[in-house]
């Protein structure tokens, strides 16, 4: 392997096309997949302390355990046991999420929403399987930063025992960027 | 409001409609935004890499949304203590939250109900910065009733 092709890149692989492409994609799951860790203390801690969460179920194994039996995952770090690292020994991972591969016109993109339920609790030493699935990609639509497309993916998420722990809806932003207007900034 | 000290046991029957929630007051800097990025493990350049938030048609570097999920589940979390599940929350990023901003938090009870038997509560969490609207967020969660044991029941 050259030295370049070991170069930490950041950048998202997107596949690019047209929308008409991209509305065949709706329906498309991904396969079930295991998050890279199990729900652990030390991820737990730098999550709650980014936001400055006290909340004991996070921090306190006694408070916890009279709740839940140990120590649980903030709901807020749903979509961090989601997330992969971009390198492993099988290779690079271009293809962190499903939404980055619907082929579209834009060339990056922001996140705008979300809408997220909970089940069950998740435990130290849970792991997560999570499954993917496009539900909508929309017309081109204008806005404040540039045009583009809106990609909605559904996210639902079992624990080591079968059990439904979650579900999350998230809308993207795949877009053009605008010109900023003169004195905008 | 109840005056009922951080981390306490809320429980159903002590909250009323338009409960008005403390705020909490955070600025942006670019520090803050590097702790997210490791804690979310979230290394898209647009929360770390200011040419490439510009590109973007963005001010400076950005939150992510897993940090707007921290905030205002702290928010609302701090308020509606430990016993408190979190059964669903909706997040709208309305505007990006940049270096820079300071985040100052407005949060009330928007609807006080009880469903299959279980008291719930919604709470509604804006952030604010100079810029206005940042996100706002309902929460909604399933709170302990006065009849029940101390702590809520595990799951």
């Amino acid at each position: 392997m050259s030295e370049s092709s070991q170069k930490v890149d950041l950048a998202l692989k997107l596949s690019f096309g047209t929308y008409e492409q991209a509305r065949t994609w709706v329906g498309t799951k991904s396969k079930a997949r295991a998050c890279e860790d199990d729900i652990n203390w030390s991820a737990i801690k730098d999550f709650c302390s980014l936001a400055r969460d006290a909340n004991p179920n996070y921090w306190d194994e006694d408070a916890a355990r009279s709740r839940y039996g140990t120590i649980v995952s903030p709901p807020g770090m749903l979509m961090v046991w989601q997330m992969r690292r971009r390198w492993n020994p099988s290779g690079p991972v271009e293809d962190p999420i499903l939404a980055t591969r619907v082929p579209l016109p834009g060339d990056t993109i922001i996140n705008i929403s979300t809408d997220s339920e909970f089940f069950r609790p998740m435990k130290l030493g849970d792991r997560l399987t999570v499954e993917e699935e496009i539900v909508d990609v929309s017309a081109e639509k204008r806005t404040r930063i540039g045009a583009g497309h809106f990609i909605t993916t559904l996210s639902i998420f079992h624990n080591q025992h079968g059990e439904l722990v979650a579900r999350n809806r998230n809308v993207l932003f795949r877009f053009i960027a605008a010109a900023p207007a003169e004195g905008s900034r | 409001m109840s005056p009922i000290g951080k981390q306490a046991r809320r429980c159903w029957e002590d909250v009323l409609q338009g409960d008005t929630l403390p705020e909490v007051v955070m600025p942006v800097t670019l520090s803050l935004c590097v702790l997210d990025a490791a804690a979310t493990r979230d290394f898209f350049p647009g929360h770390h890499d200011r040419d490439y938030a510009r590109g973007q048609n963005v001010r400076d570097v950005y939150l992510n949304t897993m940090f707007f999920h921290g905030l205002v589940d702290r928010v609302a979390g701090d308020w509606a203590g430990p016993d408190a599940w979190l059964s669903r929350r909706r997040l709208d990023m309305t505007a990006p939250v940049c270096v820079g901003d300071t985040m100052r938090t407005k949060a009330q009870v928007v609807r006080h109900y009880r469903e299959d038997g279980r008291g719930m509560v919604e709470v509604k969490v804006q952030v604010l910065t100079e810029h206005g609207l940042g996100a706002k967020a309902t929460l909604t969660y399933i709170l302990p009733s006065r009849a029940d044991a101390e702590p809520g029941g595990v799951r």
